[in-house]
């Protein structure tokens, strides 16, 4: 995989699971995100995306149970102690949240909050660690960052939020950043604001960077590499081009088909949709968890689930797909029409 | 968030309606039978011991041979007086049963009335709106900001001693929390259409009242009824220990308390024996609210914090 | 922010008024003479009419009330008919009384509840103990926790003084009665708002930031406690600050509750009156407090007002 040769792979996951009680959220996913390399993780809500995310930083709730080896620039995650990891986390990775208004302190200033950082984990004092705040702020293209410091978070846009999420993200230049669909609360211009933003700062620091969406079009302008989840395992994954250009596993033709259509559909035209909708509890059945939605669904597909395979006679180097019936290189990208089946008892 | 409390007056005694509400702190999950279960058998020991008053003596008669010592003072327990006499040499054990008769009898004589009034009071502003309902719930804002004590205090100087005097005080003062709790549950029933999707259908007002809004109160005000007496039971005790509920001779829980003070040195279980008492039913009350509630079976608490 | 506080005003000063004229009515209803409360022994009718002629008890219901109004604008309370003094002059000093007994018991109650309601938010093993002890807290009649603390403390171990004046020892007891008998509350505001906090987004935010546990606690979830905890307290405040009746009889603490009970014993009608709408005065006021307290603590308060 692509990456600086010269330092180790900002994310290295390998068979990451994730399960809450019984459920299992995550399926032996493995991802790498190579030294200041961007990398999108596709998936639609339920998909476990943000499990996986999360599982990488640590910062899922008690009750979830996450095996597999996770390494960020290196260190060990999940083996390390829970106290000492606490402490270094913050150099390890940023997080950027989805609701940037539920993941600040209401109560704060938003100075305080991004201030706090450099106090803990430089040692600054009140004063320096304000004055690196605004710094923060403004690398961020916040005006006026010191008046802005001041500010409580339901003060601030979403936008301007969201920012101030990203800057507490980068502030410590962390080997890897995690954004968990930062632009989906935000209106359409603003998305792209930030979107630049993001791919700007992230060159500047040389942070890898692990961007979790369900919008396949954001993608393109913003990732080298992609990843696609379904029912709790990653079904593709390859160079974004690879994937844009030739998707093997139909989840991921009809992500495109979908998007496609809403893009170029002429108007009053049918939306093409995915027939049917994911499996509850994926682990269960035998087979392929999209089977049941599958255009090219046989028998082979029922009974055995595909394992994530390097893809035979590809040009792009480490695509791969978990499918039986991947789609031929070359082939146009239109699944047969839907025929929506019921699993095979 | 739950932040105000309307008619609080903690120090002062009573305190209608969120006792419960407190008592719910940091619980789990699932319903809690056993509480039901506790309070009930305390409860019915408690009416037991009511009942059988009359078998326990004389709550009134000083037995001036036995009852006292030599020099004058109340006898401890014996076989005779199983929780020793009171300061005149009465039986405190039959004093005692007939204070729990008193505490019973207010406890549902002031529940019944209070919530009946609160109910009606909670169903008419709720259901009429209007003039109606602007004049009954500011009514209702000044019952729940009244000092109960200092009010309970002045409604007792222009009224004979007695049980009725208790009961009125009670009465008076507690009404407005369930007012209140009706009244936000009609306008709930209202938002979600049942009272316009009820007359839409041609029924008519009272039907309405009747069918939609009569068994939601109803529920509402069985479950909030143990807190209102576990509150009136502590209420009419606090009355009474201030000279302003039941007054000496009659015995009631607080006047014993009040009377027994004056020998707390020397026979102090003439303080403790009204006073478990009257926590001892408080108590059972509210455990009996405890229990009849439902809780929500997803009450799994999350924290960040700590691993 | 300050038009809303100026309607609180108004609206309090309207609350005070309507709580000074239904005192007034109803201290007419009260049956008994005021001219024997003030001459019990006085045996002849002339005496009597003559006492009744210089209150000026012989007039209407509404001249007097009409009278009883304007000196009431001038912060004349009126004349103690037992005590034979200016009724501001008894209330003054055991307004100052009462006050330093409030705000120990605000203290005792602020700093029990919190500790249980903090203890309770972080640990599944505390929380049931405390949902108990809550429990208990709240059957317990104010009256009967004070003599059993009395009992204890005072008689049984001789720790504390047992009644008697107001001074730095004898508080100890009536305020941490009042304490007691308030924690369960704040136990409760605090353990769902610190459960609700350590749930958030933003308490993960700052676990992802690397601070440690003690710090979050202190420095981000307490901060957001702060601000019902200081609205119940200012309330709280002006409440006991009305009189806190029982605990003051039962521990002879000489402030406005006792005032009021005893002069509601002794048909004093000015000093019951007077003690009542000082007491309205004070809940109205930390009320109003309260909710400023409020708004300094919570930002987002500021905006809603």
């Amino acid at each position: 995989m692509p990456g600086d040769a010269g330092r180790p792979a900002a994310l290295m996951a390998r068979d990451v699971s994730v399960r809450y009680g019984p459920v299992r959220a995550v399926r032996e996913a493995s991802l790498t995100v190579g030294a200041g390399q961007a990398v999108a993780l596709i998936g639609e809500t339920g998909s476990g995306k943000s499990s996986l995310a999360f599982a990488v930083a640590r910062l899922l709730p008690r009750s979830a149970r996450v095996t597999g080896r996770v390494e960020i620039a290196g260190t060990d995650v999940l083996a390390a102690d829970w106290r000492r990891f606490r402490g270094e986390r913050a150099r390890l990775l940023g997080c950027v949240a989805q609701d940037a208004m539920a993941a600040l302190n209401p109560v704060l200033p938003v100075g305080r909050q991004v201030g706090e950082l450099f106090a803990v984990h430089a040692g600054m004092g009140r004063r320096q660690a304000a004055a690196a705040a605004s710094a923060a702020l403004a690398s961020v293209r916040i005006d006026h960052p010191e008046a802005v410091a001041r500010l409580y978070p339901h003060q601030l846009s979403g936008g301007m939020r969201q920012r101030v999420m990203v800057a507490m993200a980068l502030a410590l230049r962390p080997p890897l950043v995690v954004a968990d669909e930062p632009t989906t609360a935000l209106d359409v211009s603003t998305q792209a604001e930030i979107l630049g933003l993001v791919a700007e700062l992230r060159e500047r620091v040389g942070s890898g960077l692990l961007w979790i969406t369900h919008d396949i079009g954001v993608v393109a302008e913003l990732a080298d590499w992609a990843a696609v989840m379904y029912a709790g395992r990653i079904v593709e994954t390859g160079p974004v081009e690879a994937i844009f250009d030739a998707p093997a596993h139909p989840y991921t033709e009809g992500l495109l088909l979908t998007r496609r259509d809403l893009r170029s559909g002429a108007p009053g035209s049918p939306l093409f949709q995915i027939p049917g909708a994911p499996p509850a509890r994926p682990d269960e059945a035998p087979g392929c968890p999209f089977m049941p939605r599958c255009p090219r669904a046989t028998a082979v597909c029922a009974a055995r689930e595909p394992p994530l395979l390097p893809l035979a006679g590809r040009g792009e180097a480490g695509h791969q797909a978990a499918c039986h019936h991947p789609a031929p290189p070359g082939a146009p990208p239109a699944p047969a029409p839907a025929r929506a089946r019921t699993a095979a008892p | 968030m739950a932040v105000t409390a309307p008619g609080r007056r903690p120090g002062q005694g009573a305190r209608p309606g969120r006792a419960g509400e407190a008592a719910v702190a940091g619980r789990p999950a699932g319903r809690r039978p056993w509480q039901l279960l506790a309070g009930t058998a305390v409860l019915a020991a408690f009416a037991a011991l009511a009942v059988a008053a009359p078998l326990a003596g004389s709550p009134l008669r000083p037995d001036l041979t036995r009852g006292l010592t030599p020099t004058g003072l109340p006898v401890g327990p014996s076989a005779r007086y199983p929780l020793g006499t009171d300061l005149l040499g009465r039986d405190e054990l039959a004093r005692l049963a007939y204070g729990v008769r008193v505490s019973l009898t207010v406890a549902i004589a002031s529940n019944i009335a209070s919530i009946a009034i609160g109910a009606a009071v909670g169903l008419v502003a709720g259901f009429f709106r209007g003039p109606a309902e602007q004049v009954l719930m500011r009514l209702t804002d000044v019952g729940l900001a009244l000092p109960y004590t200092l009010a309970g205090l002045v409604i007792a100087a222009i009224m004979p001693a007695g049980l009725t005097r208790v009961i009125v005080i009670i009465t008076a003062l507690f009404w407005s929390y369930p007012a209140r709790l009706v009244y936000g549950e009609v306008l709930r029933l209202r938002r979600r259409g049942f009272v316009e999707a009820g007359e839409a259908m041609g029924a008519s007002g009272l039907a309405v009242v009747r069918r939609h809004l009569l068994p939601q109160v109803t529920s509402l005000m069985l479950a909030y009824s143990p807190l209102n007496a576990a509150s009136a039971v502590a209420f009419e005790a606090t009355l009474s220990y201030l000279n302003a509920g039941i007054n000496p001779p009659a015995p009631s829980l607080g006047n014993m308390i009040s009377d027994g003070q004056a020998a707390i040195t020397y026979r102090p279980l003439l303080v403790i024996a009204p006073g478990l008492a009257v926590m001892a039913l408080t108590l059972a009350f509210l455990l009996v609210g405890e229990g009849m509630k439902t809780r929500d079976p997803d009450a799994r608490r999350l924290s960040w914090l700590g691993r | 922010m300050a038009r809303a506080m100026m309607r609180r005003l108004v609206f309090g000063l309207i609350a005070v008024t309507g709580v000074a004229v239904l005192a007034f009515l109803l201290e007419f209803v009260v049956p008994g003479d005021p001219a024997r409360a003030i001459a019990p022994r006085a045996q002849s009718a002339a005496v009597l009419a003559n006492i009744r002629a210089q209150l000026h008890l012989n007039q209407p219901l509404v001249v007097q009330f009409a009278s009883y109004f304007g000196n009431l604008l001038h912060g004349d309370l009126g004349m103690s008919y037992v005590q034979r003094q200016p009724v501001a002059a008894l209330i003054g000093p055991r307004l100052a009384d009462t006050g330093a007994l409030a705000l120990a018991g605000v203290l005792a109650e602020v700093l029990i509840g919190g500790t249980l309601g903090v203890l309770a938010a972080r640990h599944d093993r505390v929380r049931a103990a405390v949902g108990a002890v809550n429990l208990v807290l709240l059957a317990v009649p104010v009256f009967v926790l004070g003599l059993v603390l009395l009992l204890v403390f005072g008689y049984q171990l001789g720790l504390a003084p047992v009644a008697g004046g107001a001074g730095p020892a004898q508080i100890v007891l009536p305020a941490l009665t009042l304490g007691l008998i308030g924690a369960p509350w704040y136990a409760q505001i605090v353990a769902d708002q610190v459960q609700e906090a350590l749930a958030s987004n933003w308490v993960r935010t700052a676990v992802g930031k690397g601070l440690r546990d003690g710090y979050i606690l202190r420095r981000h979830v307490l901060r957001n406690v702060l601000s019902p905890v200081l609205t119940m307290a200012g309330m709280d405040l002006g409440s006991y600050l009305s009189g806190v009746v029982t605990v003051e009889v039962v521990f002879v603490w000489p402030g406005i509750g006792l005032l009021a009970y005893n002069a509601l014993q002794n048909l004093d009608r000015p000093v019951v009156m007077g003690t009542v709408i000082v007491g309205a005065v004070a809940v109205v006021a930390f009320n109003l407090l309260a909710d400023l307290a409020r708004m300094l603590a919570d930002p987002r308060a500021r905006e809603e007002a």
